[in-house]
């Protein structure tokens, strides 16, 4: 994975301003994701994981630093990325093939191969016979799978993930997992996944950044490196030798910031 | 599996026996509610007849159903039946139409400019505290005895409380929907016509609902005041002159109209809202 520089974060900082003061909840992060590189975050509660990735979404300006995309200063929302967060926010007055198409429906590329595409996509992800029900009729397995559909219909580069396995059941949380991996990992593209589940970062990334707690520093990375597995999967992952080691790791970084909080 | 049990009306659309008695069951329960709603309504009537035929009431200060129905048909025969109510009803209709339409376009201006809405807030609530019926005499002066002024007091009955309802729906669209959209590049204008509107729409049919009820209340008491037509002027006249039977029959006419306006709503809802079940 040693692909150019998708994402580069330098010396971002981001203070929130109130009436009763002002709270830091970044300080001073550098991050770069490679092109085709899944890369995760974990840090405890309020270590400004949010924060982070509505910075890198282009929905906040940080305080200081600045973000690039491609080498190109992010300002505004970039086509280039999608999100996808915890919730499935579906809405619940369109039907899941209109769910499915909003994004291209707001940047104006709802062309008919588009919306062909978006119709392939849900039947590709087990959706088909579902395009004209609401969301109300789905579970919530099928709900985040339309949500997928929606981000990757207008063919983003990038994935921002806001833990979007954790309001899931665990087996549905593993499918979605490895159909999600699957599907980066196919295409090319290039993944940020934001995560307080250290198993689901070491099983599904090639590097984990860890942050400490708030002010968001880089606390540690690793490069998760595997072996036994002939294709990796966040399943086989789970099984190669050295997973356990990378959890214990992680889980002892986070352990030493909770007692610090 | 019998095809044979499909037939009745309480079992139409049956797949099997067994779903024939349930069907039955339900569709018999629905029967008796209406029935017995009717029949609450015909002991009323009854009730009422029978009580001023043998004067138990005095029909001079209560009038009674059959003296209601006699004018009805006579008020029906000579055309002023159609035309009291068609006045009542175009009043109300466009006070509505206008109240509702400028409380929401006024509530979409205030969610883009939040500094207007900050500034015009005490102004808002204030209006909307202040009984509007006490503006209907102001608006006679201004618009003369009109229907102009009729609807001038249907309409500032329902406008205010639009705008605050309505305005704060609009503000309740969930944050994170609209970081949906953003992230999608979405500019102000897509924020609210895909997020903030639609979210507000089952705010917004509540609000109608409320707003037909206002407008008709706004219609007629500014036909007690200013018109000469109307069932509100008849409402008056009847009381003028003392006929009981002709602000009885004003009256009923008047709850028939709202009832037929509520449920054209409700209709209006269910085409609105398919994803509400």
């Amino acid at each position: 994975m040693s692909g150019h520089e998708r994402i580069r974060g330098e010396g971002l900082s981001h203070t929130y301003l109130t009436r009763t003061g002002e709270t830091l909840a970044l300080s001073n992060l550098d991050l770069t994701v490679r092109h085709g590189e899944f890369c995760g975050i974990v840090g405890p509660s309020g270590c400004g994981k949010s924060t982070l990735l509505a910075i890198i979404c282009g929905l906040l300006q940080p305080s200081e630093g600045r973000i690039l995309i491609d080498g190109v200063q992010l300002r505004s929302p970039s086509r280039r990325t999608g999100i996808l967060l915890q919730k499935d926010h579906l809405f619940e007055w369109r039907t899941v093939l209109q769910n499915a198409e909003l994004g291209l429906e707001i940047q104006g590329t709802g062309t008919a191969q588009a919306r062909r595409r978006a119709k392939e996509l849900l039947k590709l992800y087990g959706l088909g016979g579902f395009e004209d029900s609401y969301p109300y009729q789905l579970s919530g397995g099928m709900r985040q799978r339309v949500a997928l559909v929606r981000t990757l219909a207008t063919d983003p580069d990038i994935l921002l993930l806001d833990e979007p396995f954790s309001a899931l059941d665990y087996q549905t949380k593993l499918i979605l997992e490895r159909d999600v991996h699957a599907i980066i990992r196919r295409n090319g593209k290039t993944a940020l996944l934001i995560t307080h589940d250290i198993e689901e970062a070491v099983s599904m990334c090639d590097r984990v950044i860890v942050l400490s707690g708030r002010p968001g520093k880089v606390k540690n990375v690793y490069d998760i490196a595997l072996t036994g597995c002939a294709e990796r999967t966040p399943i086989s992952s789970r099984d190669a030798p050295e997973f356990r080691g990378y959890c214990k790791r992680i889980w002892e970084d986070l352990e030493i910031e909770q007692r610090s909080i | 599996m019998s095809n044979a049990v499909s037939n009745g009306f309480l079992t139409r659309g049956a797949v099997s026996d067994r779903h024939a008695r349930f069907l039955r069951s339900i569709r018999l329960r629905q029967t008796q509610v209406a029935t017995a709603q009717l029949a609450v309504l015909a002991v009323f009537l009854a009730v009422w007849q029978l009580a001023a035929s043998w004067r138990i009431i005095d029909p001079f200060i209560t009038s009674q159903p059959s003296a209601i129905a006699e004018k009805v048909l006579e008020l029906a025969n000579d055309g002023s039946l159609g035309y009291h109510v068609a006045v009542t009803v175009i009043e109300t209709l466009i006070g509505f139409g206008i109240g509702t339409l400028l409380g929401i376009a006024i509530a979409g201006l205030f969610w883009w400019w939040d500094f207007l809405s900050d500034v015009a807030d005490p102004y808002v609530v204030v209006l909307n505290a202040t009984p509007k019926m006490a503006l209907g005499p102001v608006f006679i002066i201004w618009l003369g005895a009109t229907v102009t002024a009729v609807v001038a007091l249907a309409v500032s009955i329902s406008l205010f409380v639009t705008i605050l309802s309505v305005y704060s729906a609009f503000r309740q669209a969930d944050p994170e929907k609209l970081v949906v959209v953003s992230s999608f590049g979405a500019s102000k204008w897509q924020q609210f016509s895909k997020v903030v509107f639609p979210s507000a729409v089952p705010t917004i049919i509540a609000t109608l609902k409320v707003n037909i009820g206002l407008s008709l209340i706004g219609a007629i008491v500014g036909e007690f005041l200013a018109a000469n037509a109307g069932l509100g002027y008849l409402i008056i006249y009847g009381q003028n002159i003392f006929k009981m039977s002709l602000v009885m029959t004003s009256l009923v006419i008047l709850t028939v109209i709202a009832g037929v306006m509520y449920y054209c709503v409700n209709l209006l809802e269910r085409y609105l809202l398919p994803w509400r079940r």
